[in-house]
């Protein structure tokens, strides 16, 4: 079931009175029911899925008990390879193997032979980048000695499972996560005010932001040939404020929810349109990935401590395989590229940790002149690289690109076809929008936040802007769940 | 706990107040049809002017004005039958020709009269959810025989409809309640309804199924006793897009295919017609007419 529809506004509820009602004062019996509550959640989309997600808690608890009770080093090394094996196999299969098997075709049919393979009609398990990524983490920590295994099944469960964040992240690890469903968790109300403002402020991104545009998105990059370079310009920046609205609105929801039941997830994004540099850029978005690659790909591969060119080549694996994680398409890959290119240079001139700082001192309301120059230039690039993200194909990333530079600089009368009217409404709550992100990021709207009658007041002002933007179709599926 | 409940029961009526009074300043509720039963047909009531109102951010904003027949006009049809000097001519359908999408002063009748001209006038006897039974019924009831031009807009649902949906239907407008009159004046509930499709969306989650069933596409359960009824005045109005050629077989020899030449023709999502969709009717059958009769058309927008 989506956040953003009606199963959920009746499921969350109910969770949440049963979880701190009924089963609030016994440990083991409030973790049963999340994770049943979890169970239920994610059969909702198929109910076979949960065999899947089952098989892969099982051999990772197995896997990491044994990990840590074997004496020898290749016996360790050798429960984790069945851990890491049976996930990435799990990956591979339901993610990549069309792709593979539709590229390996592809490739021999330009050299002049045709194969014979099938595709198979494989059904994406939602959620399977995330929780596979996530117990994969659990056996590396317990292989570094980073944690120990658990012996509670059902924590262990409700960790590969926990609802909030199992279709589309954060990617929470073990050493974070497990403790607080080992832990009694008291209610408070403090935790839960902010669980509640994050999840309508999650609500309001996905809707008044990224439904809003996805109509616009969509038309314009399945119609792109017959649009001026001025309209294509706006789809790819509606495009990057859809899938920001889209992921972070479903993580602040994820945290939001998980602050209701008393636990606290880990930050996903961090304003990264206002970054300076598409080094900062990549340590404030989607933080959890990132931060798993750097610990689990890059400095196993030596990270930045090998000689340069090595160092390059670990910024390019991590980049592309991050790329890959996101589909099955070159698309993916190449945009993994495009932003390994990008960060590079950072890394070569030792840049990549300059921009640690928030973008405006505490005293002043806006930035510098070269700040807000720094913070376009980044965010057109990474928009121009969006394009790749989005597009079906690189060739039609290119053309699209290619079309922008080299076609009439017009912006024409542009319709939504969501309405068949302007866009006028969409770019006025847009520009809200990102004042408002604005102003939160630089910690200047904490005074109202803090003060009770004027959170209310928050509260109820986006409770009402979330319902006067539902789009009047079916909830659209956020764009990371298909990861 | 408590002190959590009560934060959350306040912020949904401080919510609920704001919503409400923004509903209210703003005229964003949707109002449902003022529905009569009018001789044991269920109409709409006539007198009634507002506005329809359509979409979250009130995307469809119309003015409607229903004649004294019940039917969404500017003409009162009674008054016009007995003039003499006029060309009657008649529009039937069920929501599109209804046309509360759009201005009643801007309508399909209206848009055809101001290219015709030469005394053509128009009377429009749509209704929503209406089928080929009541096409008939009204055909038949309001003397259309007499009429110059009878269009029927159909579509493949129309054809097969088996029971009248307004036509001999006036057992289907409800009594005021107080329920129905608190609904009336509550504009959060009528736009968690109308606007929202709130109901929609619950019989969809507890899977009710509606009055209307589900779209067919099998030709052989069309009605043909239905298409009897119909005069040799009769053209039936058709979309090529929404018509499959099985069913246009089944069409007297009597049909009209609407040109869409100005786009887009709807409210995206609202499949109704918009003024464009509207404005591509009305130059259909004015050129239909014009042609047939020899009449030059007038400029008009």
């Amino acid at each position: 079931m989506l956040f953003n529809s009606l199963e959920f506004f009746l499921f969350l509820p109910t969770v949440f009175v049963l979880y701190w009602l009924v089963f609030g004062r016994n440990l083991k019996l409030q973790n049963l029911f999340v994770l049943a509550a979890s169970y239920i959640f994610y059969g909702w989309w198929d109910y076979r899925f949960l065999i899947l997600i089952v098989l892969s808690t099982a051999v990772d608890y197995f896997a990491g008990l044994n990990i840590a009770r074997r004496e020898k080093r290749i016996q360790k090394r050798a429960w984790l390879g069945i851990s890491l094996g049976f996930n990435l196999t799990l990956l591979g299969f339901f993610k990549y193997y069309n792709f593979f098997v539709a590229s390996f075709i592809e490739a021999f049919q330009g050299i002049g032979y045709q194969l014979d393979i099938r595709t198979l009609q494989i059904i994406l398990p939602v959620g399977i980048s995330f929780y596979t990524f996530q117990t994969m983490s659990y056996t590396l920590d317990i292989y570094k000695g980073k944690l120990q295994p658990t012996r509670n099944f059902i924590a262990f469960s409700t960790f590969v499972a926990f609802f909030p964040q199992l279709v589309a992240g954060p990617i929470e690890r073990a050493t974070k996560l497990l403790p607080q469903i080992l832990s009694p968790r008291r209610f408070d109300y403090q935790q839960a005010i902010k669980g509640l403002r994050l999840i309508l402020w999650g609500l309001f991104k996905k809707i008044a932001i990224a439904d809003a545009l996805a109509p616009t998105v969509n038309d314009i990059f399945e119609h792109y040939q017959d649009y001026p370079s001025g309209i294509l310009i706006l789809g790819a920046v509606c495009f990057a404020f859809q899938i920001y609205g889209d992921f972070s609105g479903y993580t602040d929801i994820a945290r939001g929810i998980a602050k209701l039941l008393g636990f606290e997830l880990m930050l996903n994004f961090d304003y990264p349109y206002f970054s300076r540099s598409v080094a900062e850029f990549w340590r404030k978005w989607h933080i959890s990935l990132s931060t798993w690659f750097r610990d689990y790909v890059y400095i196993p591969l030596g990270g930045s401590r090998v000689s340069a060119w090595k160092g390059v080549r670990n910024v390019f694996i991590v980049f592309l395989v991050s790329g890959f994680w996101h589909g099955a398409n070159w698309t993916f890959l190449m945009w993994g590229g495009v932003h390994a290119l990008l960060f590079v240079p950072f890394f070569v001139l030792g840049y990549n940790r300059v921009h640690m700082g928030p973008i405006v001192s505490e005293n002043k309301w806006l930035p510098k002149w070269s700040t807000v120059l720094q913070i376009a230039f980044t965010f057109t690039v990474v928009t121009v690289a969006w394009v790749f993200f989005r597009a079906d194909s690189i060739g039609i990333a290119f053309d699209y690109l290619r079309r922008i530079i080299s076609g009439p600089m017009e912006f024409g009368k542009y319709l939504n076809p969501y309405d068949n009217l302007p866009l006028t409404k969409e770019l006025v709550i847009l520009g809200i929008f990102i004042t408002t992100e604005y102003f939160l990021s630089t910690g200047k709207l904490n005074g109202v936040l803090n003060h009770s009658r004027g959170a209310i007041l928050v509260d109820a002002c986006l409770l009402v802007l979330i319902l006067i933007n539902i789009p009047v179709e079916k909830g659209l599926a956020f764009i990371y769940s298909q990861f | 706990m408590r002190k959590f409940v009560l934060r959350l029961v306040g912020t949904g009526f401080v919510a609920l107040i704001l919503l409400e009074t923004i509903l209210r300043i703003f005229s964003m509720a949707g109002h449902p049809r003022p529905t009569a039963n009018i001789d044991g047909d269920y109409l709409l009531r006539p007198g009634e002017t507002g506005y329809w109102i359509r979409g979250s951010a009130r995307e469809i904003v119309s003015h409607y004005t229903i004649n004294p027949q019940g039917w969404n006009s500017t003409r009162d049809y009674a008054e016009d039958l007995a003039d003499p000097q006029l060309i009657k001519n008649a529009l039937i359908g069920d929501s599109y020709i209804e046309g509360f999408h759009v201005n009643t002063a801007e309508s399909i009748a209206v848009q055809i009269e101001q290219r015709i001209g030469n005394n053509y006038i128009f009377h429009e006897f749509g209704r929503a959810e209406a089928n080929l039974v009541d096409y008939a019924e009204v055909y038949n009831k309001f003397g259309l025989a007499d009429y110059c031009y009878v269009f029927v807009l159909v579509n493949p649902y129309d054809l097969v409809g088996q029971k009248a949906a307004f036509m001999g239907r006036g057992d289907r407008r409800r009594n005021d309640s107080l329920i129905r009159t608190f609904y009336r004046n509550c504009a959060t509930m009528r736009y968690l309804n109308i606007n929202l499709g709130l109901n929609e969306v619950l019989r969809k989650l507890f899977r009710t199924t509606s009055e209307r069933g589900s779209k067919t596409s099998d030709p052989q359960q069309i009605n043909t006793k239905a298409l009897e009824k119909f005069g040799s005045n009769t053209i039936f109005l058709y979309e090529k897009e929404k018509m499959p050629d099985a069913f246009l077989r089944y069409l007297p020899d009597r049909k009209l295919q609407i040109e869409h030449e100005l786009k887009p023709i709807d409210f995206g999502f609202d499949v109704h017609w918009n003024l464009a969709g509207r404005i591509n009717c009305a130059k259909t059958i004015a050129n239909y007419i014009s042609t047939m009769e020899n009449i030059e058309m007038k400029n008009a927008r």
